[in-house]
């Protein structure tokens, strides 16, 4: 190694380093806050405590707001990846007229601006006639995330070859068994790393939540909410155990989609 | 070759038969009406070249395309409505479509897991196919592990595993190199003996087709041509297509004498025309470089004709010497190929050749 490429390399380490404390700083702070006891708006820090983590647990208004955005989010990721699955299945499975036409309507929500998205969908439901409730959230969510899953699923389907498909026909396989045998385990890794990014995009919506957003709430509303009477420190609790969630999700779709690059052949 | 021959005496039921199908994408007629009969347990090679046809007549009878019209039969009954998972058929693809997920073991049993056979059948048949296409020790690899040999042998595996009654194998040898390729004939050629499954198999391979197939079909622009043994479209081509698609020939123009209409004239003498070949106009007369001998001046037997060449060149070809000759008074070049022994060493430039043909060998084609 010259000195040249030495000195380069190191450089580059502390530019690396640089941007990611400047990228998880924040969040660390928060962790670290989360564990120490608070007198008179500063930290003690000779007085590590988990009592953030007690009283995290006895605010049910911020719990139940948590537990709302995990269902809606859940709710939302497994509706659009069913309709995503079904439709992009469809679309492969012989010429279908009208693809590019349906495609663009999916990705539409997507790139609108999410007021316009919000105040179409409240207006739509009002028609209609339905309540805001979680369910009008719920259905907000899948429209937005439609375009991410689908997108995903359609990518990873279009490499899979046609003469699978047909293989597994010809082998006496009827349509749904070539679905669940040859198409789906193809797709495990793809359908893991949309669901994980679906998720955390439903998880912090809150343009589109706040027009359908009815009695109950989500955990974004609910901080939103809460901004304006000033945050409680449970909040660090509840920032550290959602990060920790993340992150470990982060490696698991990381990992998933490490095993399936390498099996590609 | 003898035992071809004598299984060529038994009349052989057809599994398949094509009645006027024909397949026309939106205006496009990509093949034109098609009859085609596929004999139980034979090796039925399509032949032809890039786009004339023989994708789709494979796809159509495996279900993979609907004809636009046409009848297609599995052993006298209309197979059209009869969905691909139905069909009796199995197909070895030209990409081999394995599945990546599944180790070879596992493709090679999906078919017998989908049709609910018992574990214990499965293992067993499993294993024995293995054995068959020389993968035992393979069984637990996965597709991307293998070589292109292997990923072929294991296509195949997985479609003689169910058992069908007929293969149909889409150009299977297209990607393998020039060796690999040789030997997979004759694994083929034999596995097809042995398990006595017909094969309909597609290559644009004239060599691979004459060396492998009981029979030839041989298609041209959506069109099928000729059907027939290896040796009939070999010696007995019915156009000048399939005259000039195999190996070397000689094409030689011919009229019709003026005075006698059942009398063909050509540079190498007079013919008589045969009945099948009618109509007026011109004619190509087609005869192969070795069906020409040397004439050593002895009689004649019944139906040979005798006729000079001038000789223009000698190519040594190892166990045959090939000459080209000028025949007739258009000085016409033809080639003839000889054993080398035969040829001797004395032959110059410029001299007067005769040679010594059959008429049974002269194939009277319609010209154009
Ligand atoms: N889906 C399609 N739409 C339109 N034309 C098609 C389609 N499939 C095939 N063709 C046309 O039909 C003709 C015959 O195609 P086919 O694939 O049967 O040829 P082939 O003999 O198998 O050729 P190759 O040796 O190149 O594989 C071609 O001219 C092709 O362009
Ligand atoms: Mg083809």
């Amino acid at each position: 190694m010259t000195r040249l490429e030495r000195l380069t390399i190191a450089l580059l380490w502390v530019v690396g380093g640089f941007t990611f404390m400047v990228l998880y700083a924040p969040a660390l702070i928060v962790i670290l806050f989360s564990f120490f006891a608070m007198k008179n708006h500063q930290i003690d820090w000779s007085n590590f405590s988990l009592e953030w983590y007690g009283r995290l647990a006895d605010n049910s208004q911020l719990l139940a707001a948590l537990y709302n955005s995990i269902v809606v989010g859940i709710c939302a990721v497994v509706s659009a990846t069913i309709i995503s699955l079904a439709l992009a299945y469809y679309m492969k499975t012989g010429v279908r007229r009208g693809r590019a036409y349906v495609e663009f309507i999916i990705f539409l929500p997507f790139v609108l601006p999410a007021i316009i998205t919000g105040i179409s969908l409240l207006v739509a439901f009002r028609e209609i006639g339905l309540e805001r409730s979680l369910i009008t959230v719920t259905i907000g969510h899948i429209v937005l995330i439609l375009a991410v899953v689908y997108r995903m699923v359609t990518i990873r389907l279009d490499t899979l070859e046609n003469s699978q498909i047909e293989a597994s026909l010809d082998l006496g396989a009827n349509g749904l068994e070539t679905f669940l045998y040859v198409v789906l385990p193809q797709l495990r890794s793809a359908l893991l790393t949309s669901s994980l990014l679906a998720f955390a995009l439903s998880f912090d919506e809150t343009l589109v939540t706040f027009f359908l957003v009815g009695g109950e709430t989500t955990l974004p509303m609910r901080l939103w909410a809460m901004m304006r009477t000033g945050f409680t420190p449970e909040i660090n609790a509840l920032v550290s155990v959602v990060l920790c969630v993340t992150l470990l999700f982060a490696a698991l779709g990381a990992m998933s989609l490490r095993e399936s690059i390498e099996r590609k052949p | 070759m003898t035992a071809a021959l004598s299984e060529e005496e038994v009349v052989r039921p057809n599994v398949i038969q094509l009645v006027g199908v024909t397949k026309s994408y939106r205006n496009l007629n990509v093949l034109k009406p098609v009859d085609l009969d596929i004999k139980d347990g034979e090796f039925l090679t399509i032949l032809g070249p890039s786009g004339s046809g023989k994708t789709t007549i494979l796809r159509m009878i495996g279900g993979f395309t609907p004809p636009t019209s046409g009848r297609i039969l599995l052993r006298g009954a209309d197979i059209s409505q009869v969905p691909i998972f139905r069909r009796p058929f199995n197909t070895v693809f030209q990409d081999y479509a394995l599945f990546p997920h599944m180790t070879v073991a596992k493709n090679v049993a999906y078919g017998l897991r989908i049709r609910r056979r018992p574990a214990e059948e499965i293992k067993t048949k499993v294993a024995a196919v293995l054995e068959t296409v020389n993968l035992t020790d393979k069984a637990e690899r996965y597709p991307s592990e293998l070589s292109g040999g292997q990923r072929q042998r294991v296509a195949l595996a997985r479609a003689i595993v169910c058992e069908p009654q007929v293969i149909l194998l889409d150009e299977p040898l297209a990607a393998l190199d020039a060796e690999l390729r040789r030997s997979m004939q004759e694994f083929l050629k034999d596995l097809q003996r042995r398990i006595r499954t017909t094969f309909v198999f597609i290559t644009h391979d004239q060599e691979e087709a004459i060396s492998m197939s009981d029979r030839i079909a041989v298609m041209d622009h959506g069109n099928l041509i000729q059907v027939g043994t290896p040796q009939e479209i070999y010696y007995k081509p019915r156009t000048e297509f399939v005259a000039k698609f195999f190996g070397e020939n000689n094409l030689l123009p011919a009229q019709p004498d003026n005075n006698a209409a059942n009398i063909l004239e050509s540079p190498l003498g007079k013919h008589s025309l045969p009945a099948s070949a009618k109509g007026g106009g011109s004619f190509l007369l087609a005869i192969r470089p070795e069906s020409f001998s040397i004439h050593d001046g002895s009689e004649l037997r019944q139906g040979q004709s005798v006729c000079v060449g001038r000789l223009e060149n000698v190519t040594f070809l190892g166990a045959t010497t090939q000459l080209s000759l000028n025949v007739g008074k258009a000085q016409q070049t033809i080639k003839v190929r000889v054993p080398t022994g035969q040829s001797g060493n004395n032959l110059a430039f410029g001299d007067d050749v005769p040679l010594r043909w059959s008429e049974a060998d002269v194939n009277v084609l319609p010209r154009g």
